[in-house]
């Protein structure tokens, strides 16, 4: 890919057009919505927030393993909004 | 907002339940009670619970030259690829040389024809993403002979 951008810009350095696809990456992902992934970490006794990674664009659902020991994993509701009443656990 | 409703979680009736929500860059996990507008943060019976978060993500990166591994090998590479289908890397490209066309003053009409080429392949992007690969809709007109 940066032998076709060297084509047209033969006095740029391979740096400044890897910087440039990047930035074309970084738009593309954000406008088309195109990659998608899912992850997995445990929950803690007493902690609230779960830190996000960078590559994490936008959550479309979350699973919680099930109650009573079931090894299901079940879709819970986004909350509409923020909590009221908030602490930073 | 009283009242009940079945908890996905525990599969029963309940007048709480599990939600989440994004904030300063983290997701909230708690359970919410809309009677007493009360969350609850996971409790020791929830420890060591899998969450799993479905998501769009960013693309990974192209490394630079000067980028190095723990050991001080390079890691970039002529032949990368990125995470998007084949068939949108050209797109990608043409991001790039307009990018590239911008900085001249003399590039200006180039980088709009190639900037165009881009807006085409995100308008296919989202289309692709859209159908999630699941094959498209054809609509067929009725024509009355």
């Amino acid at each position: 890919m940066v032998e076709l951008v060297q084509q047209h810009h033969p006095d740029l350095g391979v740096t400044e057009i890897v910087k440039m696809l990047n930035t074309a990456q970084e738009e593309y992902s954000q406008r088309t919505r195109m990659l998608e992934k899912a992850t997995q970490f445990d929950l803690e006794t007493n902690q609230r927030y779960y830190l996000l990674d960078e590559a994490i664009l936008e959550i479309k659902s979350v699973d919680m393993e099930g109650a009573d020991g079931s090894a299901d994993h079940v879709n819970i509701p986004k909350l509409i909004g923020r909590p009221i009443r908030r602490d930073l656990t | 907002m009283a009242g009940t409703y079945v908890d996905n979680w525990s599969n029963r009736y309940a007048t709480n339940q599990w939600v989440w929500w994004t904030e300063r860059d983290a997701v909230g996990i708690a359970k919410f009670n809309p009677n007493s507008e009360k969350f609850t943060s996971p409790a020791a019976a929830q420890d060591g619970k899998k969450i799993t978060l479905f998501y769009y993500k960013k693309a990974d990166l192209f490394k630079e030259p000067s980028a190095v591994d723990s050991e001080g090998a390079s890691t970039f590479s002529w032949t990368a690829t990125s995470n998007f289908p084949g068939q949108f890397h050209d797109y990608l490209v043409a991001k790039a040389i307009a990018l590239g066309y911008e900085k001249k003053p003399e590039g200006i009409q180039l980088a709009q024809y190639f900037n165009e080429k881009f807006e085409k392949g995100v308008r296919e992007g989202r289309a692709y993403a859209y159908r999630a690969r699941a094959g498209t809709v054809k609509y067929v007109k009725p024509v009355d002979f």
